[in-house]
């Protein structure tokens, strides 16, 4: 057993054990809390490059290590994730603190549930097998179901909570039912592809013996377990028709929290996807792409349409993660084209996806804390009072409405292409229908800028920035303007999607 | 030096606008001069690429150009390069975009947002431009497009119209749709020919628009289904009938000097990009689709004509004629041939220069009269004769009368549409003539004949007037002197026409 590629989770895992005890021995401020938090997680980030740069050969080499029980997968992609799941729980982490001591939430729950549900994700990240992926998924869900209702005096909260706890079992179930299903089709609960003898011989530590690889053939019961298999990852990733659960819960968690489901969940998701449908299932994409096609273009028309109405911050950018989820799957269906592409649109998407929206929704904790709202409306005159907050909402939202020369643009160009190599050039509609509804959801996006820059307001005064939101918003800020357009993002997503 | 030349020309607004950020809000002046200042430094080089071009070279190779690899594995390079077809646009933008920094130095309102944005416009035009890379091109010309919603929307003017009320900030977001959409199917035909290029063996797929002229092999049939994405992509930016309702709404929101840019050369983006990159791209599909593209030039040509004529606003009545004059350009490549395409050439660069004298001249009356509409202006003649003989000179040259830009353009596509068997399209085109000579002498007649106001009125300044001076120079030296334009574009016209007959 190699436990070096196992270090971030143990670490991290063991981290949040200690934050959690030095709350329970009591700390008069809380404050200290996050400081500890962050640098773990800085600290983890660190063992993450270390690791990646550290073993050059090993970015050559495909596949990863196993460990006896579990399949467990640590190679480059997994890297890249757990180095993505770290940055998103760093800069929720950032923007958080402030707002849960201006609502007076509890911080000692907060602090170690974000670093558990990390752990969590990372595990994802790394799943090789069902089982450790069912694990992992309820190592995120759980925690994610208390944090949503934090804010018990809230009765949106608690109904938050509660609506995204029934939800989660509800989808759980079914995704279980799926992996049943799916094992007794292939008799196997590893997905990752590799041959049988190896296999067995990570497995039991002998090549003595019989094991079913994980080479399912096409077959209707097959076909059925995946459905309900992308039913319960879709459902984590708030993709139509399962994404009834996250506008209300949106709206009713506090604010940072919402900030962690509108990207957390989803990175993991997506590394789900990479691993389970691109790697495990890649062979047989011509039976599963479609049902992805027809997912991602539900929710681009459901999410950006339902977008258009929204006053409230939340639930719009709930409906537009919804068709920002679907611009990814229809990358992902890309896997039937050119499958290198594919993975790379994915990765880098994601990872785009991920800080515009951490961006878009730091501002709006910053501004929900001085106007006491959370309605667009209430953004009146933020050009004039805080420039600085309105430029960095401005980019963040110009690049959500993939906007050159703005990361978000070339994250949906990556997509499309990926899409357009799959659709056999005759199914262009696909990709059609995708641009011009990337060009509605300007209606929505402009909506927010409008508010800030062409209306006054002198009720409130300018916004004073915390430090810690400084650090959050340039880090996301300088992420939005310069990773699509310099080069060295895309040699490293190239490398990783190998 | 020689090699980044390009590079500096485009990125020179960019770091001006980078630079402006730095400046206090208060100091007005100096940002003014820096954006002058990086304006002129593009306007020079373009001269100078101008002046330097190689006019013998011939054919479609590129000079000038400048190379860097800039994300390999989906083959984007950074590609800089100049032929006969956009050295009259760059030349056009570098004089368009300096008149427009000297027009704005009336703004007082969030000055250094304002120029910033200009700035970024601008350079988003020259990069449009100048690059022969798709993927560089489609980020370049939303960079041209989408500050445009704010400048519209902040610095714009309503328009109240007895009933009809047409509020800037629905303008900016027509705008800012109808351009996205172009945009759009641009990218749609531009991914359809990077995967269906059908490369010669061991050439890993590029977006560079000179390899794929050069190597591509798109079969016919995928050329008839991209020509037309690609070709209303682009005509709606053009503004061509039926795609044109945002350009009217949008030209007379926006602000004076914005108004320039836009009919100046946000629209010749459109006819560039029909020429370079629809007609490039898919020469068969081209070759198919272009009677049906002479039809909506026809169109463009009458239906602006006449929309035209029933104006009373001064920049709607500008806006229509846009419409309508772009209608020739598509006419023009709609002959296939080498002196249909110059003439469009020529009428894009004409009319880039005619529009923004025409919109200057509007602003500049519109803030010492405080009106735009017509009817109400009457025998300003009187009190303003330089502004008016200014505007009487920029509408003549709008309907061609002979010895400035806009006849030589005319002419050569009319030509043009005779010798290449289209007799009735060129029928009709002359015919139009009568329309645009009609409300043209209209709005002058109505403008600035007849009783004189009361009202005391001052003519133009001589700051005020230079940048419409400069740009009636220009119309008057190439009515006059057309090889100058000429030479530079035939051999490259010639090279597209053969590509569209093989």
């Amino acid at each position: 057993m190699n436990l070096v590629s196992l270090s971030m989770e143990i670490f991290l895992f063991i981290w949040a054990v200690i934050v959690l005890a030095i709350d329970l021995v009591g700390v008069k401020r809380k404050k200290t809390l996050a400081t500890l938090s962050l640098v773990g997680i800085a600290i983890d980030a660190l063992l993450g490059i270390l690791l990646l740069t550290g073993k050059t050969a090993f970015l050559q080499k495909p596949g990863g290590e196993f460990y006896a029980g579990f399949v467990y997968i640590s190679d480059p992609m997994s890297l890249y994730f757990k180095e993505l799941f770290c940055l998103i729980a760093f800069i929720v982490l950032l923007i958080s603190s402030d707002f849960l001591k201006y609502r007076s939430l509890p911080q000692g729950e907060f602090y170690p549930l974000m670093l558990f549900i990390t752990v969590g994700m990372m595990m994802m990240a790394s799943a090789g097998d069902f089982l450790l992926l069912f694990i992992s998924m309820e190592l995120i869900s759980i925690p994610l179901y208390v944090l949503a209702a934090l804010d018990r005096g809230n009765k949106a909260s608690a109904e938050a909570g509660f609506k995204y706890f029934v939800t989660g079992a509800f989808s759980s179930a079914i995704l279980l039912y799926g992996i049943s299903i799916l094992y007794g089709c292939s008799g196997s609960l590893v997905f990752i592809k590799t041959s049988a003898q190896d296999m067995l011989t990570i497995l039991t530590g002998s090549t003595q013996g019989n094991l079913n690889a994980f080479s399912p053939t096409f077959s209707g019961a097959l076909m059925l377990g995946l459905v309900f298999v992308i039913a319960g990852v879709c459902f984590k990733l708030a993709a139509a028709p399962f994404h009834m659960w996250s506008p209300d819960v949106y709206e009713g968690a506090p604010l940072p929290v919402t900030a962690f489901i509108s990207v957390g969940p989803k990175a993991a998701a997506v590394a789900v996807l990479m691993r389970l449908f691109i790697d495990g299932l890649g062979d047989i994409s011509s039976g599963w792409a479609p049902v992805f096609a027809i997912i991602a273009m539900l929710s681009i028309i459901v999410g950006n349409l339902a977008a258009l109405r929204q006053n409230n911050i939340k639930r719009l950018l709930a409906y537009s993660g919804i068709s920002q989820m679907g611009y990814l799957l229809l990358g992902l269906v890309g896997i039937t084209g050119d499958t290198h592409l594919a993975r790379v649109s994915v990765l880098f998407y994601i990872a785009v996806y991920s800080l515009m929206n951490l961006a878009a929704f730091s501002v709006a904790i910053l501004c929900s804390m001085y106007y006491d709202s959370e309605n667009i409306q209430d953004y009146r005159g933020l050009s004039k009072k805080s420039p600085g907050l309105a430029a960095i909402m401005l980019i963040a939202v110009l690049s959500l409405a993939g906007i050159p020369p703005l990361a978000g643009f070339i994250g949906k160009f990556y997509l499309f292409a990926s899409a357009y190599s799959a659709f056999n050039h005759r199914l262009v509609i696909f990709v059609l229908v995708a641009i011009v509804f990337s060009v509605i959801s300007l209606f929505y996006y402009l909506r927010i800028l409008k508010y800030m820059y062409f209306t006054d307001d002198e009720t409130v005064g300018p916004i004073v920035i915390p430090g810690s939101f400084k650090v959050a918003l340039s880090i996301t800020a300088l992420a939005i303007l310069f990773l699509g357009l310099t080069p060295p993002f895309h040699q490293l997503v190239e490398l990783i999607a190998r | 030096m020689e090699p980044v030349i390009l590079t500096i020309m485009t990125l020179s607004p960019l770091l001006g606008a980078f630079l402006i950020l730095f400046l206090p809000r208060e100091d007005e002046w100096n940002i003014k001069l820096l954006a002058t200042f990086s304006t002129f430094c593009s306007f020079l080089l373009s001269v100078y690429v101008f002046v330097a071009f190689d006019r013998n070279l011939g054919s479609g190779s590129l000079q000038f150009l400048e190379k860097i690899t800039w994300i390999k594995g989906i083959g984007i390079s950074w590609i800089m390069g100049i032929d006969g077809i956009n050295l009259p646009m760059i030349l056009l933008t570098g004089i368009i975009s300096f008149v427009c920094i000297l027009v704005s130095f009336s703004i007082k309102e969030r000055c250094r947002e304002y120029f910033i944005l200009t700035l970024v416009v601008l350079c988003g035009v020259f990069g449009v431009f100048c690059t022969q890379d798709l993927f560089f091109f489609v980020i370049f010309y939303e960079m041209a497009s989408i500050p445009m919603y704010f400048l519209i929307s902040i610095w714009g003017s309503n328009k109240k119209d007895g009933a009809r009320e047409v509020r800037k900030d629905y303008s900016a977001l027509k705008l800012t749709i109808y351009l996205q959409l172009g945009g759009g199917l641009v990218l749609l035909g531009i991914l359809g020919a990077y995967f269906l290029a059908g490369l010669p063996q061991g050439m890993a797929r590029t977006f560079s628009l000179n390899d794929m002229i050069n190597y591509a092999n798109l079969a016919r049939g995928v050329q008839i289904i991209l020509f037309p994405l690609i070709f209303i992509g682009f005509a709606i930016e053009a503004g061509t009938v039926p795609f044109h309702t945002w350009l009217p709404d949008g030209h007379s929101a926006a602000p004076t000097a914005l108004s320039m840019v836009l009919a100046g050369v946000l629209l010749k983006m459109g006819g560039y990009g029909i020429m370079k990159i629809a007609i490039g791209l898919a020469p068969q599909g081209a070759h198919f689709w272009l009677p049906a593209v002479a039809v909506l030039g026809v169109i463009s040509l009458l239906y602006g004509a006449l929309c035209a004529l029933n104006q009373t606003d001064i920049k709607y009545m500008i806006a229509y004629s846009s419409v309508s004059h772009m209608g020739i350009v598509l006419l023009g490549i709609s002959t296939q041939s080498a002196m249909g395409l110059s003439g469009a050439l020529f009428q894009m660069f004409s009319h880039g220069v005619i529009t923004a004298l025409l919109f200057a001249i509007a602003g500049l009356l519109y803030e010492k009269t405080k009106t735009r509409s017509m009817p109400d202006m009457g025998g300003l003649a009187a009190k303003m004769p330089f502004i008016a003989s200014l505007f009487i000179l920029g509408g003549l040259a709008a309907l061609g009368l002979p010895g400035m830009s806009g006849f030589v353009a005319e002419l050569l596509v009319f030509m043009a549409l005779f010798t290449a068997n289209m007799p009735l399209f060129g029928v009709l085109a002359t015919g139009s003539l009568v329309l645009t000579a009609l409300y043209i002498l209209r709005a002058v007649q109505r403008m600035f004949f007849g009783e004189p106001p009361d009202r005391p009125l001052q003519d133009g300044q001589s700051m005020e007037l230079a940048p419409m001076i400069i740009l009636v120079l220009v119309i008057i030296v190439l009515g006059v002197y057309p090889k100058l334009l000429m030479d530079v574009m035939n051999s490259s016209t010639a090279y597209l026409a053969e590509l569209l007959h093989i």
